[in-house]
């Protein structure tokens, strides 16, 4: 059982970091399609789906699927002598230990036993009824700015139209994304649905640089945020818990 | 009050399902819960004993709530049609539609956070589409405006881990989903 493969540092890190915004360990599968995960936050309140294919690999070979589990902050830590042009090297030979070259060091990590890391949820299949695609850096802004105002962002959709604002108690913002400001905009209905900032700035801040983002939102749902990372050989997907409004 | 009479259903003689029956099966458990699973109709076993799921079906039931982390008294459980057609065929159109006041009745009384439709004919009913459990197994959606639109969760019947191998590995992981959309809304 050995897994080595080669990846650029800037690809990993994108990768760690939208997997870490959400949780510290992670057990990690490793196939001959690539390598995948899920894991929610310790509250339950968010989610996040992780896969990338071994086209995203510079190299990669495996003689066997392999469950490894890793603590991402450590990794995280090792990643930040890299810059973005170098390449990592991992690799294992029984799922114990992990070696990772990067910047000219040569690291040898002890992996955590997967038995001992939150079972990875089943993830449910939720039917939305507002599509919407959008470029990652148009919901960052939005955050951004929600996050002066208030602890929590209201999207709403009213037929081809998506309004994200913040209302705090004292001031509010609002941002009206017509057809023309959006990628894509599908609604079988109007959607209304809160969500807490604190998640959401992270997940912001993961999905920025993509150049499609796409939410599907529904009325008191959780949201669905869908983006591509490693030139599109990769995909990771968060879903974030409704704040139910009090009636 | 009890749900029989807060129901109204008492003798009820609005189809033809009332001629056979020994017992009208109107659903039973936390009428607070979050949850309320709509089976199709009760079988010889339920019109025996007026519970539902308490037969075959039943005893699977309990096992997939058990291995997803859920406990069945802290469910509300009920069918579309509250009295055994013949020859446990599926209930007809007309026998549906005379049961359905009492169903939306008792979605308004339980008010859940979500509907559990078990088997293609609660799906199709709830949701006023014809649903292909191949596909739609595992999803949430939504309900009839006449069950308050409220949020659906479709799997398989758990009838069909009797004829079917591999079923009861999808039933169980689509409620290990409902759970985790549970813990993310509740």
């Amino acid at each position: 059982m050995s897994f080595e493969g080669k990846i650029k540092a800037g690809d990993f890190k994108k990768v760690i970091d939208s997997v870490s915004r959400l949780v510290d360990e992670i057990k990690l599968q490793i196939t001959e399609d690539g390598v995948q995960t899920k894991a929610s936050d310790p509250a339950n309140v968010a989610m996040v789906i992780l896969s990338i294919n071994k086209e995203g690999f510079d190299s990669f070979s495996l003689d066997e699927e392999m469950e490894i589990g890793l603590d991402l902050d450590k990794l995280e830590d090792i990643l930040g002598v890299a810059s973005s042009s170098d390449f990592v090297e991992l690799s294992t030979e029984d799922g114990s230990t992990l070696d990772v070259e990067v910047g000219g060091f040569e690291y040898n990590l002890s992996l955590l036993d997967p038995s001992t890391i939150q079972e990875q949820p089943e993830i449910p299949n939720l039917d939305l009824p507002s599509k919407i695609i959008m470029e990652g850096k148009t919901l960052k802004k939005a955050v951004k700015a929600a996050e002066k105002v208030s602890d929590y962002l209201i999207l709403v959709t009213q037929g081809k139209k998506l309004t994200i604002k913040a209302e705090g108690d004292s001031d509010s913002v609002k941002l009206d994304l017509e057809e023309e400001d959006l990628i894509e905009i599908e609604s079988e209905k109007d959607s209304r649905s809160l969500f807490s900032l604190d998640y959401l700035s992270d997940m912001s801040k993961s999905l920025s640089s993509a150049d499609r983002v796409e939410m599907e939102l529904g009325s008191d749902y959780p949201i669905k945020l869908k983006f591509p990372i490693v030139n599109e050989e990769g995909k990771v997907e968060y879903m974030l818990a409704p704040r139910i409004e009090s009636e | 009050m009890d749900m029989k009479n807060q129901l109204g259903i008492d003798n009820c003689q609005r189809c033809d399902l009332s001629d056979n029956r020994q017992n009208i099966v109107i659903g039973e458990g936390n009428q607070n819960s979050d949850v309320m699973v709509i089976g199709e109709a009760p079988g010889k076993k339920e019109d025996e004993l007026g519970q539902p799921f308490v037969g075959k079906a039943g005893s699977i039931l309990d096992s997939i709530l058990e291995e997803a982390d859920l406990r069945r008294e802290e469910i509300y459980i009920t069918n579309v049609v509250k009295c055994k057609p013949p020859s446990n065929r599926d209930p007809t159109k007309d026998e549906m539609e005379s049961c359905e006041e009492y169903l939306s009745n008792q979605v308004n009384k339980i008010d859940p956070s979500i509907l559990v439709s078990l088997g293609k004919v609660s799906a199709s009913w709830m949701t006023g589409k014809e649903v292909v459990l191949k596909e739609k197994h595992g999803e949430i959606t939504q309900s009839r405006q006449e069950f308050n639109s409220k949020k659906l969760f479709i799997t398989y019947h758990p009838a069909a881990c009797l004829y079917s191998n591999g079923i009861k590995e999808k039933i169980v992981n689509d409620f290990k989903g409902l759970r985790t959309f549970l813990d993310m809304i509740l």
